[in-house]
């Protein structure tokens, strides 16, 4: 069941109406229900998976919660007797058997994300080394479906798990509220990436039917499939067809399907989120923001703030404190400090993590070196970016540039989305060489003739096609600039007249349903359109 | 909470009255949807329990049989109710259709549509969906069709909701896409090629072989035979004449055997003696192997009008006050077809 | 407390720690970077260990709320 179809709507009607006719007490139940008839709808067997996953997760944090508890009352109960010492080796004790449960509980779900993911990445490489090491071998290709959204729920489940263990709240206490944590169907797709103690709560609350919120869901839904439909949708047949024959295409034609590629994923991925806030806040849900107008970041680490925001805190808080925060990274940097100097003494260790938050992003991404290309390239920019800063202060200075003039900030912008476009490169290339054939082109032929002339035209998207999805940027960019800005944009057309009001959704609706790129006419599989 | 239920009920209704327009719209538009769209709008348009006799089929139907002549000829009152390809998973909800409005004594059934093998891949069935009331016998329509044509799950909604096909037709929207009215002929057709076209000479061959039909095909026929049964209505199941092979009249043929098998009335005018009862000139009359013209209409309505007037004693309601406006409907087609007509 | 605020003036120079009412963390003006900055510099100037446990926004949101924890570490100990 695709997230932008009739059916899924359908289905989200059907949940939303028995949840409401439900008694207050068990609609969570019908959330639960609902989220793995969802997951057995796309995935059949493999609800399996997260069955499991749930499971294994849920008794890993009951046997922490149980331990910290224990060691407490215990320190409590023998408050006066033991030393500081004792103290302190009783804690040590507790906290390493803390440490040995989560592990198994982190590795346990790492392992099957690694396993449905990544085995057919790990088992090519491994057989190539092998055979570098002339040791014949011949990887075992397994052909396996991934289960639905088990790159996002993984990381929910590690979050909790370590949440638990360094004491944040406490262990969910019923497995089948833990399971629907897990198993929420419209964050289960692709996020946004919930924690237990934002979300969990709210999941088993009754929440009232309110009309507002019933209306401003709605809204949300038909943006998103506005953006899917009519921007991200048409952008692709245009992003394919340079990326598919990119050998046929040079210069400026390349660069341009590597920013409408930047296009396309925002529009296609913010419009997934604002389905799934959508849908959630019809049940009275509030997921977390995903995006926050990313393409104005005045530079690619800001962007990584904007962009799929609850990846970028998770990897945050699970990989980048610990790491930068770790004996091993403290005691790095007090040897470099010695040979470098305070500066890069001080930087180098979060540095160092900032790196390999930007490998595992990329890494999570999918299982291929470009992926990998991928997030060190967004780590090279913004280490530079960082490294460089004094330089860049003293060119302002020296070109009398007011950094905080608007058009200042606007090159900052126009610079950052062009370093995110040729990041692209890596993400929708084929693969590593041919994203780095692609950049090489794009950089060294120069011709942009084709800007004016109609090549444009020629790359699957007719003048009509053309203006439709132009308009459909610029309306877009004025919802992120409106956004930016601190407008609410439902809350402003509410408090309009209703005329004003019903024609704004008229349009939005019909401009969906008659410029959408949906229906048989847009598959190539498709018969009935042909005979006409 | 009572102004929001208001409303938002008002919204919805609304939306849906602008969808089913925008719908509309988009519906392809060519000289074989037009015509459906006259039938349809033609049959709905008809005042209430006037008609005497339907006849529900597909070009088969309206390319020989012309209301306007029976009416000039015999005063009878007859509707086609039928649409190129009309497929014979469907007739029978044609059949519930006709009868929503109109309350005929005869019901006559192109039995032609069936003698085929099965074509799951009939896709005019849009020339019905864009025209027909939305009912439960729409959503029954599109029902039939699919599991004839093996049609399931999400893919039906593209015939529930046509504009999920059509939509991407935004492209090619003009004027003719925005005019919604249609000459009322009764239902009478006034195609280009049925008054323009002619074929070379073309023997007509009878036969007495039977030609076993698809099964889907004898399957639709025998639960459209059973929906008789029950009902309270003259029925006659009739094969035009064609100027087809013998496989083709073979299968009209074994139609004909399961028709009488239930005991209604099947009129072959492929026999070589009902045939000859046209006195056909195939050179002028007919369009192509499988329609008669304009002309070879005539001819097929004077003989059928006469049947069905004897046969089944439609009446003659000429001169009564309820019929004006047949006189005028069938002059505007006389006056339409005049420069073409040479009987 | 003026050691804390010389330790985060020497972080970001260009953010008003004294007098601002700004939520230092809910209001995205501390990064992640200059979070590390800081309780690197901490740790070292009041001899204490904030771990990742303690990385939580309630404790960087003010310059108080750092004091705060600095003081339950020291009284930890």
């Amino acid at each position: 069941m695709k997230f932008v179809s009739a059916i899924f709507l359908l289905f989200v009607a059907l949940v939303c109406i028995i949840y409401f006719l439900t008694p207050k007490k068990w609609r969570w139940g019908v959330l639960l229900a609902a989220s793995y008839a969802f997951y057995w709808l796309n995935s059949r067997y493999l609800c399996a998976v997260i069955l499991v996953m749930s499971l294994v997760t849920f008794c890993v944090g009951i046997i922490l919660d149980k331990k910290s508890k224990r060691a407490s009352s215990y320190l409590k109960e023998h408050k006066g007797e033991l030393s500081a010492a004792e103290k302190k080796a009783y804690k040590l004790k507790v906290t390493r058997s803390k440490k040995r449960i989560l592990a198994v509980g982190i590795l346990f779900d790492l392992g099957v994300l690694l396993f449905f993911k990544y085995y057919n990445f790990f088992a090519e490489n491994l057989c190539s080394i092998l055979r570098a090491a002339h040791i014949d071998a011949q990887p075992k290709y397994l052909s396996l479906i991934l289960p639905l959204g088990i790159s996002f729920y993984t990381l929910q489940a590690i979050a909790y798990m370590v949440d638990i263990y360094r004491g944040k709240y406490e262990a969910d206490r019923k497995f089948f509220h833990f399971a629907l944590f897990m198993s929420f169907f419209p964050q289960i797709v692709q996020g946004p990436i919930a924690r237990h103690d934002k979300l969990a709560a709210q999941l088993y609350e009754g929440h009232a039917f309110d009309f507002k919120r019933v209306k401003y869901g709605c809204q949300l839904i038909l943006w998103g499939f506005m953006k899917k439909l009519i921007l991200a949708d048409r952008l692709g047949i245009l992003v394919d067809q340079i990326f598919d024959n990119h050998t046929q295409y040079q210069g400026f034609i390349l660069l341009i399907g590597a920013m409408g590629y930047g296009l396309q994923v925002y529009a296609d991925f913010s419009a997934g989120m604002d389905i799934a806030r959508g849908v959630s806040q019809i049940l009275g849900i509030e997921l977390e923001l995903n995006f926050k107008q990313p393409y104005f970041a005045k530079s690619i680490e800001e962007f990584w703030r904007r962009w799929h925001i609850t990846l970028g805190a998770w990897m945050r808080d699970y990989i980048f404190y610990p790491l930068s925060l770790s004996k091993a990274f403290g005691n790095m940097g007090k040897r470099v400090r010695k040979i470098f100097g305070n500066y890069i003494g001080k930087k180098l260790p979060s540095f160092l993590a900032m790196f390999i938050v930007y490998l595992l992003v990329g890494f999570w991404h999918g299982s291929s070196w470009k992926y990998v290309a991928y997030g060190i390239w967004n780590g090279v920019i913004i280490t530079s970016g960082i490294l460089l800063a004094p330089v860049y202060a003293k060119g302002i200075s020296a070109f009398r540039i007011d950094a905080d003039s608007y058009s200042w900030r606007l090159f900052q912008m126009v610079r950052t989305f062009f370093l995110c476009s040729v990041g692209r490169f890596f993400s929708r290339a084929d693969s590593c060489m041919a994203a780095f054939s692609m950049i090489k082109n794009s950089f060294t032929k120069w011709n942009p003739w084709v800007l004016f002339d109609d090549t444009l035209l020629t790359l699957g998207l007719d003048w009509k096609d053309m203006t439709v999805l132009i308009a459909m940027i610029l309306v877009l960019l004025f919802v992120d600039i409106a956004h930016e800005r601190g407008v609410r944009i439902r809350e402003s057309i509410a408090s309009q007249g209703f005329v004003f009001r019903w024609i704004v959704y008229w349009i939005a609706f019909f401009t969906v349903i008659i410029f959408g790129m949906y229906g048989p006419s847009y598959d190539s599989s498709s018969f009935i359109y042909q005979q006409f | 909470m009572k102004k929001d239920i208001l409303g938002t009920t008002v919204f919805l209704v609304m939306t849906c009255i602008l969808f089913f327009a925008v719908q509309n719209v988009f519906g392809v538009s060519n000289s074989f949807s037009e015509h459906a769209e006259m039938m349809f709008e033609g049959y709905y348009d008809e005042q209430e329990d006037t008609v005497d006799a339907v006849i529900i089929g597909n070009s088969h139907i309206y390319r020989y049989w012309q209301s306007a002549f029976g009416w000039k000829e015999y005063g009878i009152s007859t509707l086609a109710l039928s649409t190129s390809d009309m497929p014979g998973s469907v007739i029978k909800n044609m059949a519930i259709e006709a009868c929503k409005t109109q309350n005929p004594k005869l019901l006559v059934f192109d039995a032609t549509a069936f003698a085929d093998k099965d074509n799951v891949k009939n896709n005019k069935i849009y020339m019905m969906l864009n025209n027909m009331k939305l009912s439960k016998n729409y959503i029954d329509t599109v029902d039939n069709f699919c599991a004839y044509a093996g049609v399931t799950g999400m893919e039906k909604f593209d015939f529930y909701l046509p504009i999920i096909q059509f939509h991407s037709r935004w492209k090619e929207i003009n004027q003719t896409d925005f005019e919604q009215t249609y000459p009322s002929y009764l239902n009478s057709c006034y195609m280009e090629e049925f008054l323009t076209s002619t074929i070379k000479e073309r023997a007509h061959k009878a036969t007495d072989e039977r030609v076993k039909i698809g099964k889907r095909n004898e399957a639709v026929l025998r639960d459209l035979l059973e929906w008789c049964k029950g009902e309270d209505i003259e029925i006659q199941f009739l094969a035009v004449p064609l100027l087809r092979n013998e496989k083709k009249l073979g299968m009209i043929n074994y139609v004909g055997d399961i028709v009488e098998e239930y005991g209604y009335e099947f009129l072959n005018y492929n026999d070589a003696d009902l045939y000859e009862s046209f006195d056909f000139d195939v050179s002028v009359d007919f369009q192509d192997k499988n329609h008669t013209n304009v002309n070879g209409s005539y001819k097929f309505s004077k003989v059928y009008g006469k049947y069905l007037v004897e046969r089944y004693s439609l009446a003659d309601h000429r001169g009564e006050s309820e019929y004006a406006s047949w006189d005028e409907r069938a002059d505007a087609y006389m006056d339409i077809i005049r420069e073409y007509f040479i009987y | 407390m003026e050691q804390l605020y010389e330790i985060l003036e020497g972080v970001r120079a260009d953010v008003d720690f004294r007098n601002g009412n700004q939520k230092l963390i809910d209001d995205a003006v501390l990064d992640s970077f200059d979070i590390i900055a800081i309780v690197g510099e901490i740790n070292e100037a009041f001899d204490v260990e904030i771990s990742v446990e303690e990385l939580l926004p309630e404790n960087f949101n003010s310059p108080e709320a750092m004091m705060e924890l600095i003081k339950k570490l020291q009284e930890e100990e």
